[in-house]
């Protein structure tokens, strides 16, 4: 099973980032490809891949295996996505480690690139709203 | 109709006519069974009852058999109904009978109903049991005959009859000299002092106790002290039955001004410390002696060093003996029946029927169990003081010293004195624990280290039981080192005349042994390895009586109250050094092999024989054992020592899982579920069905793990269709927990299939009370999914008043507690108050519920703006968790008292309080209570403190179950508060927008059911303190937009 990680250092307090990680409704902001996304219950979401709105992927949010992190599961392809907060002196580091399905292997690099756009996105986003 | 008579032989039948034995006479004795255990029973059960030496596939053959036989000799096609899992008897019984009029208060129809022993043809173990618990029974009513008889010659027929139950017990036959005193026939008295003494020497070379003697030498000196309740010592000078006591005025100074507290109405806990054979026992019996002299009622206890003792083992010894003392209860309580978790014979022995408690999950009837306990004691000091001594608390189990300590945190307005002995070695932090947490709760509290005697002291002892020669003496003090034990013993060999004083202990009783026969000698060694002394009963399966006589006369043993032991356990040690392991191991398997007794006990006595093949059974009945008296610990333990020595049993195994279960190991639990399965037999689809059933019970309840619930749950519907049989209860009870789990885990729609099978089935599901609660409770879980939140409530409403009739006060609780937390989530704050209010009234349950059920009430107060009395609820919690010593609960209750100071506006408690909560480890949501103490220091106009919290927050453990989009909101909302507390206005209005955004967008959500659904599993209890209300919320952001507003106006 293909896997990789990545990270990035935003300038905002870690709390900034918190906040956008976990609200759903500012994913759209930050996460690449994603054109829109709605709540389905009990916490989870369902996102609408750019340019396919009317194809729902359904994701499932889940704490990390040790509660610090927050984990969304494709319920569609399968990619698992952990995404951790460090707080440093001044400013967050975000890390985040993606698990991609031996069926899906063939998009290793393109998620490599959306992931390593959309970390970057975050990072500036919330020193932006900081 | 089928009658069966048990009072006696047994006799049955049918419509008058005599029902004739059939040749099986394990069938005949079945009958008597069943008729002494009315309802059903699982046919398992019973074959394993009966036949526990066999596979359990040759029981339940032999089971069958013994049913055909006994339904071709009943001739009676109602009587017996035998299904496939089940079994019951109806039928009408004498002893029944007998029940109800002891119910009634019509103890003379009841005594006349008495044709003889009970069951008296048969002889199995079950049967001597039960034949002894009906004698208790039939001795208290004629007790109490004897007590309400209108002269004086009545009461003395009464109190012979109860005296010819047994013609050793020693109650019986006080009773029969009191009211022959009162009759004024002293000289009759006497003679049944006498004849009792023969008994007592005859059959079990004892003698009758000191409260006999003193009874027969108060009759003799003083006529008639009979005037005393029954059961009372006579008065009798204030000095104990043993060795003198010498050189301890100053810690008996100390104890009896403990004493006068404890008189005056107060709780005290004497706690005295020393070497073996310093005097600890002395002195406390010494307490206890001078207390009884002023009328209070004493019991006691010791904790046996045997390495195998049964949990609670010294409360049994110490509840049989103050149930001796008591006035029966009034109708209503139930602290005898939960007591009889512990000692069996408790309610029969206060003249109550036998009822079993309602099974409830285990910490529920430990919490009642310990409740029962603090009652008895209220019971008990109605009218005099109470005394309890714990004698060698270093050597008692854990679950004794927790109840032990849960008493005397609640004795501070109770006249009770605890005394307890210990050794400092081996350390018992649980004693220093329970001093400590007593003396918190405002009870007075005496700890004593006693030091060794003074020489002047010794020489004193000495002289009191020996006289020597100044040389002897002089060798007699310098070997016993201040110690009085020594001193004694040294001296007694001394004045024997034995070959100059013994240099220690050991060679004193071996001294002492060495002269007796061998069948005295035997029952001396006995005595050794039993670890205790041993009743009359024991004593009578395992010596002779002249054997008894032989050994006593050594002077190392003492009889007292129908027990025969050493002296001293320091004694007993001694004599135990000198066995060899070949004789030891044979005495260990006769101790192990005695008839009845306790199987905790039986199970290590005949591992230290290396009886292992027979330890087995008696394992798992020790485990059975503890785990009814909710020692859960002890139970696995047991069962795990099982395991060990049969490793291939998949019965031992599953109930291994089912304890770690209740003890909320999953993972144990699991593997060893797993590990049970693979053993069964593939063929054996019966087997594979109950596994599996119990594992959906278990994981239904005690872990709240619907997955794992659920997949247990289709495994047993497969081995069900598999088996080729249908047993439409069990299915139905599977398709209740699939229901619940596919509800829970998958949502909306997921459990519809389910709910038409079950109603295919074609049973009625309204009844029993336990199947309504589950139903109910799903049906309105499928309603929360389906977002109906109405007639959830309306369902889980039903859900609460079906637990409650089922008498299952957890079930209940969830019931009222989920149908509040819904009327909260639909706004109807006043409805949700109804519903705790009505919880809290009808739901008598133990502290634990109780503490939930006044945090549902307190929350709910608190949202309606009536902080008063939330706080008077919330302080109920933490007085609860207080009488609990429970740091979880204690801190629940501050997290719970800090959002509720929250709600009322006091920030500075509200800020305190979640700071301590979230100091302890409280199952909260952690991120949330941060959340709100930032709120509380924001308004405090603490904004660093403020700011570090929000900041703290980010590092908890999130789970989906906690709303992250709600925590977003809220952290926030605190961070408006935050900069506005730090004079940054524009910051604060930047992020109450925000805030405002969020909170606006969940208002907008139609989620609640789910939401509520997936906190419900997470946290395994009703969110109550969870229940979000995104509008009130909104409100309280558009109050602060409009402060801000006018603050930047006013600038």
């Amino acid at each position: 099973m293909p896997t990789f990680d990545d990270s990035a250092t935003s300038e905002a307090p870690v709390e900034e980032v918190w906040k956008l990680l976990y609200d759903p409704a500012r994913m759209v902001e930050w996460w690449e490809g994603i054109e829109r996304v709605e709540p389905s219950g009990g916490g989870d979401i369902t996102i609408y891949p750019d340019g396919y709105p009317d194809f729902p992927m359904p994701q499932e949010l889940r704490a990390a295996a040790d509660g610090r992190g927050l984990t969304i599961s494709c319920l569609v392809s399968y990619l698992v996505f952990e995404w951790r907060l460090e707080p440093l002196e001044a400013g967050t580091r975000i890390r985040v480690h993606v698990e991609i399905p031996d069926e899906e292997a063939h998009r290793l690099e393109t998620q490599r690139a959306g992931v390593s756009a959309s970390l970057r996105s975050l990072a500036a986003l919330a020193t932006a709203t900081a | 109709m089928l009658r069966v008579l048990v009072l006696g032989e047994l006799q049955a039948e049918v419509d008058g006519a005599a029902v004739a034995m059939p040749a099986s006479r394990r069938a005949w004795a079945l009958l008597g069974w069943l008729a002494l255990h009315p309802g059903e029973h699982a046919r398992g059960a019973v074959a394993a009852h009966f036949w526990p030496d066999v596979l359990d596939s040759s029981a339940r053959a032999s089971l069958r058999s013994a049913l055909w036989e006994l339904r071709r000799a009943l001739a009676d096609d109602d009587a017996l109904t035998a299904g496939r899992d089940r079994l019951a008897l109806r039928c009408e019984s004498d002893l029944a009978e007998f029940d109800a009029h002891i119910a009634a208060g019509r103890l003379e129809a009841a005594v006349v109903l008495h044709r003889g022993a009970l069951l008296a043809d048969l002889d199995d173990d079950w049967v001597l049991e039960a034949r002894d618990e009906h004698a208790e029974r039939l001795g208290s009513a004629l007790a109490r005959l004897a007590a309400a008889a209108a002269t004086p010659a009545d009461a003395v027929g009464w109190a012979r009859r109860r005296l010819a139950l047994d013609p050793l017990d020693e109650d019986a036959a006080r009773d029969v000299m009191r009211r022959l005193a009162d009759a004024g026939d002293r000289s009759g008295a006497l003679a049944a002092y006498d004849r009792l003494s023969d008994r007592l020497r005859g059959a079990l070379g004892l003698a009758p106790s000191a409260q006999t003697r003193s009874l027969a030498a108060a009759i003799r000196e003083e006529g008639a002290p009979a005037q005393q309740p029954p059961d009372r010592p006579a008065a009798v000078g204030p000095s104990a039955d043993g060795p003198p006591l010498v050189g301890r005025d100053r810690e008996l100074a100390e104890l009896t001004a403990l004493w006068e507290t404890v008189q005056a109405g107060s709780g005290g806990v004497a706690v005295i410390s020393g070497e073996a054979g310093i005097g600890k026992t002395r002195i406390a019996l010494e307490l206890v002696t001078r207390a009884r002299a002023a009328n209070a009622r004493a019991a006691r206890c010791t904790a046996a060093d045997l390495g195998g003792a049964p949990p609670f083992a010294p409360w049994v010894e110490l509840l049989a003996g103050l149930a001796r003392e008591l006035e029966p209860p009034a109708a209503d309580a139930r602290w005898p029946e939960e007591l009889a978790r512990l000692a069996p014979s408790m309610p029969l022995r206060l003249g109550r029927p036998r009822v079993e408690p309602p099974e409830v999950p285990s910490d529920l009837a430990r919490a009642r169990l310990f409740e029962a306990a603090v009652e008895l004691a209220e019971h008990a000091t109605a009218d005099r003081p109470l005394v309890l001594l714990f004698d060698d608390v270093h050597l008692a189990d854990a679950p004794t010293l927790e109840l032990a300590a849960y008493l005397a945190r609640r004795i501070e307005r109770l006249p009770v004195l605890l005394v307890l002995t210990r050794r400092m070695v081996p350390r018992r932090d649980a004693v220093d624990a329970l001093a400590h947490a007593a003396r918190g709760r405002g009870v007075a509290v005496r700890e004593l280290a006693l030091e060794p005697l003074s020489r002047r002291e010794l020489e004193a002892l000495i002289g009191e039981i020996a006289t020597l020669a100044a040389p002897q003496r002089e060798h007699v003090v310098a070997a016993a080192d201040g110690n009085p034990l020594l001193a004694l013993e040294s001296a007694r060999a001394a004045a024997r005349g034995d070959e100059g004083p013994p240099a220690s202990l050991r060679g004193a009783v071996r001294a002492a042994i060495a002269g007796l026969d061998e069948p005295a000698r035997r029952t001396a060694e006995l005595a050794a390895v039993a670890g205790r002394p041993l009743d009359r009963v024991e004593l009578s399966a395992l010596a002779p009586p002249e054997a008894v006589l032989a050994a006593m006369d050594c002077g190392l043993f003492r009889s007292a109250d129908g027990r025969f032991g050493f002296r001293h356990d320091l004694l007993r040690e001694a004599a135990l050094f000198e066995l060899d392991d070949a004789r030891r191991a044979q005495l260990h398997e006769a101790l192990g092999s005695a008839p009845g007794g306790r199987a905790a006990e039986a199970a290590r006595h005949l591992r230290l024989a290396g009886r292992d093949d027979l330890a087995v059974a008696r394992l798992v009945e020790a485990a059975a054992d503890a785990a009814h008296a909710t020692a859960l610990v002890e139970a696995a333990a047991y069962l795990e020592e099982a395991i060990g020595l049969r490793p291939d049993d998949p019965h031992v195994r599953l109930q291994l899982a089912e304890t770690l279960a209740q003890l909320g190991r999953r993972e144990g639990a699991l593997a060893a579920l797993d590990a049970a399965v693979r053993l069964i037999d593939p063929a054996d689809a019966g087997a594979r069905v109950h596994a599996h059933l119990r594992a959906a019970i278990w994981c239904r309840s005690s872990l709240c793990d619907p997955a794992r619930a659920g997949r247990s749950a289709q495994l047993a519907l497969d081995a069900l269709d598999g088996g080729g049989t249908d047993a439409v209860e069990v299915r139905a009870e599977l398709l209740l927990i699939r229901a619940w789990s596919e509800v829970t885990t998958l949502g909306a729609g997921a459990a519809d299939a389910t709910l038409a099978q079950l109603d295919a089935l074609g049973l009625d599901l309204g009844t029993p009370s336990l199947r309504r609660h589950h139903l109910d409770n799903v049906r309105g879980f499928v309603l929360l999914a389906e977002g109906r939140l109405a007639e959830a409530e309306e369902a889980l409403v039903a859900s609460g008043e079906a637990g409650e009739r089922a008498g299952r006060a957890d079930l209940a609780y969830g019931g009222w507690a989920n149908a509040a937390c819904i009327a909260s989530a639909l706004g109807a704050r006043d409805r949700a108050l109804e519903y705790a209010q009505r919880g809290a009234v009808r739901i008598s349950g133990a502290p634990t519920i109780d503490f939930h059920m006044a945090c549902l009430l307190a929350y709910t107060l608190a949202r309606l703006g009536r902080h008063h009395e939330a706080r008077a609820a919330n302080d109920h919690q933490a007085e609860l968790a207080a009488r609990l010593a429970s740091p979880e609960l204690a801190s629940v209750a501050d997290h719970d008292g800090g959002l509720i100071a929250l709600l009322a506006g006091d920030h500075e408690r509200a800020a305190e309080l979640l700071g301590r909560a979230l100091a302890g480890d409280p199952p909260v949501q952690r991120a949330d209570a941060r959340l709100r103490r930032a709120e509380a220091l924001a308004r405090l106009g603490r904004a660093a403190e403020a700011d570090a919290e929000i900041r703290a927050a980010t590092l908890e453990p999130i789970r989906a179950a906690h709303r992250p989009a709600v925590l977003v909101a809220r952290m926030t909302f605190a961070q408006a508060l935050s900069a506005r507390a730090s004079g940054d206005l524009a910051l604060a209005e930047r992020r109450l927008r925000e805030a405002e955004g969020h909170w606006r967008r969940l208002a907008g959500d139609d989620d609640a059911g789910r939401e509520h659904l997936a906190s419900l599993v997470d946290l395994g209890r009703p969110p109550v303190t969870g229940v979000v209300d995104p509008a009130g919320e909104l409100e309280r952001v558009t109050e602060e937009l409009r402060e801000l507003e006018a603050l930047a106006h006013v600038r």
